[in-house]
């Protein structure tokens, strides 16, 4: 192994342990809003710290490598590719912290039957398998994997678009809870938002694993 | 159609923007020395005004291929070449070629400055004077127009008389390219012409690339890879006697297409 190998295993590594910890922190998200433990919510703002810690500790050894090292082809784009991945796990962090920040302000348990009717459950579940899916992928160096999370993405915004006209219609039935339904829609944008920054850490994957820029191709 | 297009459309591609014309060309070159083969089929072209470099592990064939665009391999007994070089569209190993003509269009900058233990001043001249031009004005502002193209000459004018020996290294090695511009060449070859300067002379001589590549086309044998990239418009990546790969300078450093392109600029090579 190369000096500079070593450098790059490193971060590897370093992006490897905060995926983990990210993804942690986005499932006490989901059992906090299942089971209504405001307890799982100061553990996530807990560790929310160290989820910044990490992205600052990548940046900088990005920042050395880059300047020491002057990496090309391959390992450079593993540096940038680590830079643009580290900076999108630090805001699916964020959104973790906004889905338990929410269940502080809901007074009453959200019930299963709305939750489910909203699908709750099916995108939260869709959500943190694209982060596995992503994860795998950069351990293993797998374009496959990585690409699986596109199709993923799509059933997260189908719940998504619909999630307004369910809201009204939780509403509609019990106006005086009306804030409840708007914190859950809001968690249902959040989640949303975790399946772009999921799509884009594919693509950083996909670029630095087959140098194709799949984020320029046009939508069709 | 019979609308006649003028002259000027033909050398336009159709964004409008004119199109570069090929000054080096070598076409199925293969080099030996005695029974050695020291490139192997080689085929490229050069743009006019641009800087190509030449990139590879010792001993691949850069300096023998480097020499081929001006004849210095004759003066190894056993070197023969097959195939065609061709400069500006002129066969350069056909038999007529004057070879003094031939280096005059294409001069050649060394890895060690090589300066005449003469005058800065004659060192300059002396590509003029062995052509035997004698006009005094003419050689003057020739040597002081080609020491403000090599940025030499505020640190040397009050001192035209001085040994080019007294210089340092740095300097010295803009001289000998001073030396080289005095008689117009159409092409520079470098074989790694910093690699025994200081980083400030080095950062200089890359700063006047830049600069003469408006007029001159050059190309230029670089063990330094960020150098490579830092001046080069394309890159050519030999390996044990064949042309791996060739491309723009950005495509080979960021998404070559051969893996041992790849492993070589990566520093993995083996
Ligand atoms: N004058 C020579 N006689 C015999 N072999 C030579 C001579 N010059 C170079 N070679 C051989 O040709 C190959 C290419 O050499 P060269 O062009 O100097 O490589 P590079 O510039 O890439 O280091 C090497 O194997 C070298 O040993
Ligand atoms: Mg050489």
């Amino acid at each position: 192994m190369t000096h500079l190998d070593s450098e790059l295993d490193q971060i590897k590594q370093q992006v490897i342990e905060m995926m983990s910890l990210v993804k942690s922190q986005l499932a006490k998200g989901k059992e906090a809003v299942l089971t209504f433990d405001k307890d799982l919510v100061h553990e996530i703002n807990a560790n929310e710290n160290r989820v910044n810690a990490m992205e600052l500790n990548i940046d900088r050894d990005v920042e050395n490598v880059l300047a020491l090292y002057s990496p090309v082809a391959v390992d450079l784009r593993f540096v940038m590719a680590s830079f643009k991945i580290s900076s999108d796990l630090e805001r699916i962090g964020d959104n973790a912290v906004g889905i338990a920040k929410y269940i502080n302000n809901v007074d009453v348990q959200l019930a299963q039957k709305n939750l489910d009717k909203i699908r709750f459950t099916e995108m939260y579940e869709n959500a943190l398998a694209m982060l596995d899916d992503v994860f795998e992928a950069f351990e293993k160096e797998d374009t496959k994997l990585a690409r699986k999370v596109f199709i993923k993405d799509k059933v997260l915004n189908e719940i998504n678009s619909n999630a307004a006209n369910i809201a009204i219609e939780l509403i509609k039935e019990k106006p005086e809870k009306i804030h409840n339904y708007l914190y859950l829609l809001s968690i249902i944008r959040k989640l949303e938002r975790v399946g772009d920054l999921t799509k884009n850490i594919a693509e950083e994957l996909i670029f630095y694993i087959e140098a194709k820029v799949l984020k320029h191709r046009k939508k069709k | 159609m019979t609308v006649k297009e003028p002259m000027s459309a033909l050398v336009k591609n159709p964004q409008g923007a004119p199109r570069k014309n090929t000054i080096i060309e070598a076409r199925n070159v293969d080099v030996f020395y005695g029974k050695f083969q020291a490139l192997k089929d080689i085929n490229i072209t050069m743009e006019e005004n641009s800087v190509t470099a030449f990139i590879g592990p010792s001993g691949c064939g850069k300096s023998t291929f480097l020499r081929c665009f001006n004849r210095m391999n004759d003066y190894i007994d056993e070197f023969s070449i097959k195939g065609e070089v061709l400069i500006d569209n002129k066969k350069v190993y056909w038999k007529n070629v004057a070879v003094e003509e031939l280096r005059k269009e294409v001069g050649m900058v060394f890895q060690k400055p090589n300066p005449f233990p003469k005058s800065i001043f004659d060192n300059v001249a002396y590509g003029l004077k062995i052509q035997g031009i004698n006009d005094k004005t003419f050689v003057e502002e020739r040597v002081v127009k080609s020491l403000k193209d090599v940025a030499l000459w505020d640190e040397v004018k009050d001192e035209m008389k001085k040994s080019a020996l007294a210089l340092s290294g740095g300097q010295q090695q803009r001289l000998c390219i001073a030396r080289t511009l005095a008689v117009k060449p159409k092409i520079i070859l470098m074989d790694e012409p910093t690699s025994a300067l200081d980083p400030i002379s080095t950062a200089k001589i890359e700063e006047l690339m830049f600069e003469l590549k408006k007029e001159y086309t050059i190309v230029i044998v670089t063990h330094n890879m960020q150098q490579a990239g830092r001046i080069s418009d394309k890159t050519a990546f030999f390996y044990m006697g064949d042309l791996v790969e060739y491309g723009d300078t950005k495509q080979i450093f960021t998404n070559p297409k051969k893996e041992r392109t790849q492993n070589y600029i990566t520093g993995r090579f083996g």
